[in-house]
């Protein structure tokens, strides 16, 4: 963990705002993203695809999609300066230089009909640091740090005679060129197989430990996050909706969707039980849902989530989460706080005809037992009545919940806290 | 490379022999080669006699399957022999036309290459901008206008009013380029439309591909994007469609030159299709053909030079 | 000549036209039914360029329709037939050239007056009103277009489907029966096959029909091997199809797509083709209103004092905006039904 200096982190991104525009009007890819990355940490933006992460990164660098994709608003400030003021050229120093990117796809992300080591002279070579043969020199140095074992050879290579775990190193190599202070990485490793995935994942983050870098890594992949990230942001329908310290966040998900992230990790002590799902789909960017973006897919939904939208630092928090569960000033609470990732599979299920249906009554083994007379109001989202014990707990809940054993932080709780 | 190229041309003997039946169906099957003397002789009624001399003089007494031996001979060994019509050595005519046509046909293909991928670039670096609006739609203009208006209105305006050029004729030597110079331009002119909009096209598609992304991750310049990696991979497809408007080339030459009143083989073309001189017609396609064919295989050559991923065996 | 010969003679030449206009809203409306051309269909009328080409090529075939149809007058064996355009225009020639609007004629010594009233465009050589020349010849590069499209089409569908079907031999065959074509530059092969059948409308729907019927045949054959692997035709296969079956219910309804927008894309290369191709004096009957002879008419004329300009200004801009109305509307097809392909 690096100590937060509020003073200057390396990036600061305030109300990003991404837009695009089609056919069907305004698409608001990225609408209101803030983060802070300080030097040397890396942050991770997780989600499900079509969230915003991408754009998020390319917004950075301002390689958005144009002519349908604009920045729309927000500031991004690197090393203090404000990164929309500058001018196309000013920007363009600043790529490759102070901030590199790498892709997802290697195989298309670098040109066929040119040399490994011309490319990645290039990239040396375009900002005027490095005269032709130090940038050659420093090229096979790079080839031989990202571990390629004959960078002589590689360099003379072009990018259809190597493989994809070799490709994406070259694009390593590019990337460290010229020593950049951050790097983005978008997904870098979701187009490899898995045992090279790991090894990517290694250099990396052996890297970044070397070089001091920062480094904003999107992905899906909890798994990854849990190894490489130092803070996770969660992203969903353009938005963060949690960001918090890795271990934090693995150790009790504040939001309901991060629990329902969580809720369906194949996990060991769920064995035997069905995997649970997140309901839905994820919504139609060209139109997100009003109010609250995850109150069509969210278990622990009431009327508020579908008229008011939650504040994204609710006062009383002690990380920023955009739920109202986690709001004081919101009256109407069923919890406390979302009640976790088991809870939000039980819900799911009794919620969802489908799930429901597959789910058998007292016949399946180990299954998550649900009640025939589980109040039908639980399915229409009204707020639940009042259980025997004075507990705002639906009996399907209770069923799930069961008696709560004391568990240290470290271990994903089976159910949250609950108002006694 | 050189195993690729003797292999490409032993595929082309079966191509070339394919051509040679076909041409010779066409003419020797369908036109009788009585009528075919009538027309030919200066005589009003000729006599038998005279028939037969004229059948034998140019092969045409012969049973079918002779002359077709005599045909596929002559063909492949391009001894063309002689002219229905004029009577002339085919050969020779050919070989005298050869020069300026090639001067027009050179200029206009190395021309039209030029101009065309410069404006496309020019396009392509102003995308979205009314320029390229505009353009495209010009292209689109441009591509629906005749060939042969272009060369009347060419040479009126150009030619007659502005007085630029000479108007037509050619004298071989040194001053030939200046005869070349005004049908070498309206060919040019004239292809532009579709090139131009192919190019574009090509390039466009490029410029979406993820390595211009991260050429840009790099801190390349939009420039040297589009003139360096844009380009060089552009040129894959644009070199196939060069090979495709070769036959365009054998379009504009007859034209340009009839026009013209230069004495190339696009005029000794048109002079046989109006005295229905089937033997030079017939030696001209074969000759067109083969033309194409090394073309082909040129620039089958020229991908290996520019996509490193083709191997030629 | 009996009355039902008489009949028979008029009548019967007019229902081509007819038949062809209505075998064009029939298959209109049977198409517009299908997601696909719906949705084509809906993407293009948002373009008003698009539309106003339709427009265009409406106006023309209205035209080319108003002079297929007519009857003969009068009895002799040797009576022409005149048809609706030829009413229309019923104007006897003139002597000579004229100019637009002019009231007297041109390029003759002595300049006479004209008798037969003011010619928006002026008149040819034989005196003909161009603006009649001109609409004439929308007819003519119709039939072009149209007639050698319905010969291609057939033709390049069945060798490219079974080729790319059968494989082996069959492909073989064909591939080798197309490379030669494609081998002799177009041009060429064009003007040995004119030579070969003479001068004429069909004749050169003929010649054109085999120099052009390589493209969509690569293009079928290409699709052909795409569907042929997928599992709908195994699946077919398996349940007992005969290749037939499989060929013209699974195979042919997704080239269809792809063979429209191909053809109406070339329409407008045939087209011009005629041109060049009467202008070389291999095209269509001399006597025969097309815009090709009218061009090649026209190459002498601006070499007259005073110069002769109408008739190829006419003549070309009937040309250019019927092949324009072709291309953008070949373009906004392609456009709509396959973005892939996009070229702007």
């Amino acid at each position: 963990m690096t100590t937060t200096s509020a003073a200057s982190p390396l990036l600061r991104v305030e109300d990003l705002r991404t837009y695009f525009r089609s056919p069907r009007g305004i698409v608001k890819a990225v609408d209101g993203v803030s983060f802070a990355i300080e030097r040397g940490e890396t942050l991770a933006i997780v989600g499900e695809s079509g969230c915003g992460k991408s754009m998020t990164a390319l917004s950075l660098l301002q390689l958005v999609p144009e002519p349908a994709g604009y920045i729309d608003g927000g500031r991004i400030f690197f090393e203090g300066r404000d990164l929309l003021d500058l001018t196309w050229d000013q920007m363009r120093l600043v790529r490759g230089d102070d901030i590199a990117m790498i892709f997802q796809e290697p195989m298309t992300s670098l040109n066929p009909t040119f040399t490994v080591g011309y490319q990645l002279v290039e990239a040396m070579r375009m900002h005027g640091k490095f005269a032709p043969e130090q940038a050659r020199n420093r090229a096979l140095d790079l080839l031989a740090r990202v571990g390629l074992l004959e960078p002589r050879q590689t360099l003379r290579q072009y990018p259809h005679e190597l493989s994809g775990g070799m490709r994406q190193r070259v694009m390593i190599a590019i990337a460290l060129s010229n020593e950049p202070k951050l790097l983005i990485a978008d997904e870098p490793t979701t187009a490899l197989d898995v045992t090279v995935q790991a090894q990517i994942l290694d250099l990396i983050r052996g890297i970044q430990k070397e070089a001091g870098l920062a480094m904003l890594l999107i992905t899906h992949d909890l798994g990854i996050v849990s190894e490489v990230a130092d803070r996770v942001a969660v992203m969903y329908a353009g938005h963060f909706v949690e960001v918090a310290p890795t271990r934090h966040l693995f150790a009790r998900p504040d939001h309901p969707y991060t629990q329902g992230l969580f809720a369906s990790l194949p996990a060991r002590n769920r064995r035997g039980r069905d995997l649970a799902t997140l309901e839905g789909i994820v919504p139609d960017p060209a139109d997100w849902p009003k109010a609250c973006r995850f109150a069509p897919r969210c278990p622990f939904r009431w009327p508020t989530c579908e008229t008011v939208a939650p504040k994204y630092q609710p006062a009383g928090a002690d990380r920023p989460v955009r739920c109202h569960l986690y709001d004081p000033d919101i009256a109407d609470r069923p919890f406390d706080r979302a009640p976790g990732p088991d809870a939000f599979a039980a819900l799911s299920a009794e919620r969802s005809p489908k799930a429901s249906a597959l789910v058998g009554g007292d016949n399946s083994p180990d299954g998550i037992h649900l009640h025939d007379d589980a109040p039908a109001h639980s399915r229409d989202g009204t707020a639940p009545a009042p259980g025997d014990d004075g507990t705002a707990v639906t009996p399907g809940l209770q069923n799930v919940l069961g008696p709560l054993p004391a568990q240290p932080p470290s271990d994903p709780p089976p159910g949250g806290e609950v108002r006694r | 490379m050189l195993r690729y190229i003797v292999r490409r041309v032993l595929y082309a003997v079966p191509l070339l022999v394919g051509v040679s039946l076909l041409t010779f169906v066409l003419f020797y099957a369908t036109a009788s080669p009585e009528q075919m003397a009538r027309r030919n002789l200066p005589a009003k009624n000729p006599t038998q006699q005279q028939i037969q001399e004229w059948l034998h003089e140019h092969g045409y007494d012969k049973p079918p399957a002779a002359q077709l031996k005599k045909h596929m001979s002559e063909l492949f060994l391009l001894r063309f022999g002689k002219s229905d019509g004029t009577g002339e050595d085919i050969w020779g005519r050919i070989r005298a036309g050869a020069g300026p046509s090639a001067l027009v046909a050179v200029v206009v293909f190395f021309g039209a290459v030029l101009v065309s991928v410069s404006a496309a670039l020019g396009v392509a670096y102003l995308r979205g901008t009314y320029v390229d609006y505009w353009g495209t739609f010009l292209c689109v203009l441009l591509m629906s206008v005749v060939y042969v208006v272009y060369i009347i209105a060419g040479q009126f305006l150009l030619g007659k009013v502005l007085k630029y050029a000479p108007l037509a004729g050619y004298q071989p030597g040194a001053g030939a380029w200046r005869f070349a110079l005004l049908p070498a331009a309206i060919g040019i002119v004239a292809g532009l439309g579709s090139r131009v909009r192919f190019y574009r096209t090509m390039m466009l598609e490029e410029m979406n591909q993820d390595y211009v992304r991260t050429a840009r991750a790099k801190g390349v310049g939009e420039r040297r994007i589009l003139f360096r990696h844009v380009l060089k991979n552009a040129s894959i497809p644009i070199l196939t469609s060069v090979v495709l408007s070769i036959p365009f080339l054998f379009l504009g030459s007859l034209l340009l030159e009839s026009f013209f009143a230069i004495p190339g083989l696009g005029t000794l073309t048109v002079d046989a299709i109006n005295g229905q001189d089937f033997a030079t017609v017939r030696a001209m396609v074969f000759l067109g053909t083969i033309l194409y064919i090394i073309g082909a295989i040129l620039t089958d050559i020229s991908y290996a030079l520019v996509d490193p991923r083709v191997r030629l065996e | 000549m009996t009355p039902l010969a008489d009949f028979a003679r008029d009548f019967l030449p007019n229902l081509v036209p007819l038949a062809i206009v209505a075998a064009l809203v029939f298959t209109y409306r049977r198409v517009r039914r299908q997601p696909l051309w719906a949705e084509a269909f809906r993407r293009m009328r948002q373009s008003r360029v698009t539309l106003a080409a339709l427009a265009v090529i409406g106006l023309f075939g209205l035209i080319g329709l108003l002079d297929s149809i007519g009857w003969t007058e009068g009895r002799t064996r040797d009576a022409e037939r005149i048809t609706l355009l030829d009413r229309a225009f019923q104007r006897p020639a003139e002597r000579t050239y004229s100019a637009p609007l002019a009231a007297k004629t041109t390029g003759e010594p002595q300049p006479r007056p004209l008798e037969h009233g003011r010619h928006l465009l002026g008149t040819d050589g034989t005196g003909n009103d161009v603006l009649y020349m001109a609409l004439k010849g929308a007819r003519t590069a119709l039939i072009i277009g149209g007639l050698t499209s319905l010969i291609v089409t057939p033709l390049a569908l069945c060798f490219g489907m079974l080729a790319g079907y059968f494989g082996k031999r069959v492909d073989d065959g064909v591939q080798y029966l197309y490379t030669v074509l494609d081998s002799i530059p177009s041009i060429l092969l064009l003007i040995a096959l004119m030579l070969v059948l003479g001068r004429g409308l069909v004749q050169l729907c003929i010649a054109l029909g085999i120099t052009s019927w390589v493209g969509l045949c690569r293009l079928s054959r290409g699709e052909t091997l795409k569907h042929r692997d997928r599992d709908y035709v195994r699946a077919a296969r398996a349940l007992g199809v005969s290749h037939g079956r499989i060929l013209l219910r699974h195979i042919l309804p997704n080239l269809m797509p792809l063979v429209i927008i191909q053809v109406t894309l070339s329409f407008s290369g045939l087209v011009l083709y005629e041109a060049i191709l009467s202008y070389l004096q291999i095209g269509v009957e001399p006597g025969m209103g097309s815009w090709g002879n009218m061009i090649d008419a026209a190459r002498l004329e601006l070499a007259r004092e005073p110069v002769i300009w109408w008739n190829l200004v006419a003549a070309s801009t009937a040309l250019f905006v019927l092949v324009l109305a072709f291309n953008v509307v070949g373009d906004a097809l392609r456009d709509a039904i396959d973005p892939r392909l996009r070229s702007s």
